[in-house]
């Protein structure tokens, strides 16, 4: 699987009634930013290595954390991301992010049905943490 | 983690997401202000760039606030003028935001701002 396959399979494709819009970014590496039908606000950006497929959201950056609150999102976070199906959250430089992995070898049905998780977890996870942005 | 060498290629890809996100960020951003200064909405410049039909004009742009109990209550505080004083705080409102208008667009006059 890779990017390129990635834009003709997903532009044509619906998964459990979602559809995908799928954008390549400019850049030396390929990266699509896929925006899933009913979830648009949330886009996943997805690239693909020789060991995985990368999966992720942006959902927040650290200026926007109440300070006072850090410590608490941080603990909340944690424990959020061991039952939250398909994804896990992380940090890139100063922006919060969930993500979800895939092996190289996935099925186009397992890339859909993770972009679609993956963005909706995402939705979820901005009204869950709502309280503790600025 | 990143000097961990076999996850370098991985570190690699986090990066080029990271550039992907910012530059669409930005691309983003500029739309934004396009289509506002332009008096469109976004799909209507994204539209208009790529050459293809589009609305020219946004549909009743008009400029609104909805003010709640709470945000009567903080702008009261701020203007120091009772809470219950609807018309007052509206008043100081409406002022505020011709001030910002103003100093907006003489801002977006001057020569290499």
């Amino acid at each position: 699987m890779d990017t390129q396959s990635l834009i003709l399979a997903l532009g044509d494709a619906t998964h459990a009634g979602r559809t995908f819009n799928v954008m390549p970014v400019a850049g030396d590496d390929p990266v699509l930013q896929i925006a899933v039908s009913g979830a648009d606000e949330t886009p996943v950006y997805l690239t693909v290595t020789e060991s995985q497929i990368l999966c992720l959201v942006y959902l927040f950056e650290e200026s926007e954390i109440r300070t006072s609150a850090l410590p608490e999102l941080h603990e909340s976070m944690l424990r959020i991301s061991v039952p939250m199906p398909l994804s896990a959250l992380g940090k890139v430089e100063n922006h919060y992010v969930v993500y979800g992995s895939l092996s190289p070898t996935s099925s186009q049905t397992e890339v859909m049905q993770e972009l679609v998780t993956l963005a909706d977890n995402a939705i979820d996870l901005l009204q869950t943490f709502e309280d503790f942005l600025e | 983690m990143s000097d961990k060498k076999e996850w370098s290629k991985e570190v690699e890809a986090l990066q080029a997401v990271q550039l992907a996100f910012d530059l669409s960020s930005d691309i983003q951003r500029a739309f934004r202000v396009a289509a506002a200064m332009q008096d469109l909405n976004t799909s209507s410049m994204v539209r208009k760039v790529l050459n293809l039909p589009y609305r020219r004009k946004r549909i009743r742009p008009r400029l609104t606030v909805t003010l709640h109990e709470e945000d009567f209550e903080q702008l009261a505080a701020r203007y120091q003028l009772p809470a219950s004083d609807r018309a007052a705080i509206r008043q100081r409102v409406a002022e505020e935001l011709g001030q910002f208008a103003t100093a907006f667009l003489a801002d977006q006059d001057t020569p290499g701002s």
